[in-house]
């Protein structure tokens, strides 16, 4: 299975341009003037909002938002196996296996708003969803259920599927506790 | 600060506190064993020195597991360099005698305020010396090419906040100079001259220059040479000289020269038609080497499907570079991710893998195994290799 992406390379490109160009500023003007807002707002923050305008925009698979744990897709496996259909791209310790689930983090951790994405096919429906490899951050490393996979893996340079990277960006900590796996759609099937 | 010898013949430097510290622990010793052993010298501790750096001189480091020198001629561990969590490299300087180490720390270990510096280790003592802060954003990746030098004055360290970016530290100052955005492509991968060179996600590399203050002068970008999206170059690549060699993962292999352009070889294969249907793929963390001198070029492969390009190798395939011929294989005891080879003429190649680790070193020429070093860390992320080129 290849992770696919609904946009073409100079697409991608524009877009990590575009997210560089904002997010520079936003650190520039941090830096250079609005010390007593940076202490208000952290990088979640502005990440946070940042991610809001980009996927209002359907430009990036950079999709921030963590919600309800409630499944609304068939689902038959074991969410503590690096087996399951979810984390065919998954890089990290399995949160399932760490006090929390595939959907929520631990106790005490940080849910990173920033993340990479695989597209991994549900063997119950047949269907492709596009799968977002949110870190939790804030404590050390869990160090159970690792558990790393390459379906559609690509190098760092191509961060949006690098799941190399530690993805702890815009919370509080940067330290790696554990990774959940969030559907957020269907997808248009492999690529 | 003294110098005594010891009476195996070393060389040990006393502290006026160790000293202190000696003389008491011998006056409580004497106190207690007086009348059992009246002409007993008790042994003063010490702490002990490197020596200069060899040609066989390497550094493995691994995630959440320090930072080991090893002297692979002799297989000891001449001593651990102090990291952060999230150091991904080190910076290995031995015309000044120092050993740079990126790391970001919070005030309470895990949470707290943050700050990253550049920490200047001495290379004899292996202590930190001095820092220099830079932006709170050094990219925590675990890759080789974090921080390279770019010049002779300057280090680049490479910044993912996801925003990309360059940081630009002057060692020679110890002063941190200006941040370089890099929108779209990642690391510092040095080149001749105050330039360095980065991979970008269109399928092209870039190339940025700096100026005698260390800031920003030029850059350019090379046409686009590979896809992304079908079949992207590894983002470890090994150096040829001033040339950076760089590997697809369908085993393509490209080398990148730059001069006023950037110039791109026409792709080979590492892998022949034979190897292809026999299914042989390459991969691993840092599945490449090459030692210039003798012009041999390493690489871990393995059986596998698409997407199978971070699996650890089952061999190891040497092949000469010039003639992209593969000279001899080695069959390996345990599938690693990692290698190294050393850069001399008479190299000696570095086979790193296993939990706990172990370095398997051979003679790069022949493959034949020289020696095995056990508990070498807990897990190796990289190699680094010294030139011995002495300070």
């Amino acid at each position: 299975m290849r992770v696919t992406c609904r946009h073409s390379v100079a697409e991608v490109v524009e877009m990590n341009r575009f997210l560089d160009n904002v997010v520079s500023r936003l650190d520039t003007s941090v830096a250079t003037g609005t010390r007593t807002l940076a202490k208000q707002l952290s990088r979640r923050g502005f990440l946070g909002r940042l991610g809001a305008l980009l996927v209002g925009m359907g430009t990036l698979p950079l999709l921030p938002v963590a919600r309800a744990a409630e499944s609304q897709i068939p689902e038959l496996g074991d969410p503590q196996s690096c087996d399951y259909w979810r984390y065919c791209a998954f890089g990290g310790n399995l949160c399932s296996c760490c006090g929390g689930s595939m959907t929520s983090c631990p106790p005490g951790t940080e849910l990173s708003p920033v993340t990479w994405v695989g597209t991994c096919q549900n063997p119950v429906d047949g269907k492709h969803y596009l799968i977002s490899y949110n870190d939790c951050c804030g404590k050390t490393m869990c160090g159970r259920c690792g558990c790393h996979r390459t379906e559609g893996d690509k190098p760092i340079y191509y961060p949006s599927k690098s799941n190399n990277i530690l993805w702890c960006f815009g919370t509080q900590s940067h330290a790696y506790h554990c990774t959940v796996a969030l559907v957020l759609s269907e997808a248009n099937g492999p690529g | 600060m003294i110098s005594v010898f010891s009476r195996s013949g070393s060389t040990r430097r006393l502290t006026v506190g160790t000293l202190y510290r000696a003389c008491s622990v011998s006056f409580l010793l004497l106190t207690a064993t007086a009348g059992y052993a009246a002409d007993f010298e008790p042994e003063l501790g010490g702490v002990e020195t490197l020596s200069e750096p060899g040609p066989h001189w390497l550094i493995t480091m691994g995630f959440l597991a320090g930072a080991y020198v090893w002297d692979a001629d002799s297989g000891e561990m001449k001593g651990k360099i102090n990291i952060s969590d999230y150091t991904s490299a080190v910076g290995i300087d031995e015309a000044r005698g120092m050993i740079y180490v990126p790391g970001s720390y919070y005030s309470r270990g895990t949470y707290g305020e943050r700050s990253d510096v550049l920490v200047f280790n001495d290379l004899k003592t292996l202590s930190a010396v001095a820092e220099v802060e830079v932006p709170k954003k050094l990219a925590a990746v675990f890759h080789r090419a974090v921080i390279n030098p770019v010049g002779d004055r300057f280090y680049g360290l490479y910044n993912m906040t996801p925003a990309m970016s360059v940081s630009i530290v002057d060692v020679e100052k110890r002063r941190f100079v200006e941040e370089i955005s890099t929108a779209g492509c990642a690391f510092v991968y040095p080149l001749s001259g105050r330039r360095f060179m980065q991979l970008c996600g269109d399928g092209t590399v870039q190339v940025i220059s700096l100026g005698a203050d260390g800031k920003e002068s030029a850059r350019m970008r090379s046409k686009q040479f590979f896809d992304p999206d079908t079949d992207p170059v590894f983002d470890f690549a090994v150096a040829n000289g001033d040339n950076w060699i760089l590997v697809s993962y369908q085993g393509l292999v490209y080398e990148v020269s730059v001069g006023d352009q950037i110039s791109v070889t026409k792709p080979w294969s590492i892998l022949t038609d034979e190897d292809i249907e026999e299914g042989w793929r390459v991969g691993g963390s840092e599945p490449f080497a090459f030692n210039a001198a003798t012009g041999i070029f390493f690489a871990l492969t393995h059986q596998g499907e698409d997407d199978t390009h971070e699996d650890e190798g089952t061999h190891l395939w040497a092949l000469d570079f010039a003639t992209q011929r593969r000279g001899y294989t080695i069959e390996l005891e345990e599938p690693v991710g990692v290698i190294g080879v050393s850069q001399d003429a008479q190299p000696l190649l570095y086979i790193v893998g296993g939990y706990p680790n172990t370095i398997e070193v051979h003679d790069a020429s022949t493959g034949r195994h020289i020696r095995t070093i056990d508990e070498a860390g807990s897990y190796a992320g990289h190699v680094q290799t010294f030139s011995g080129g002495g300070r």
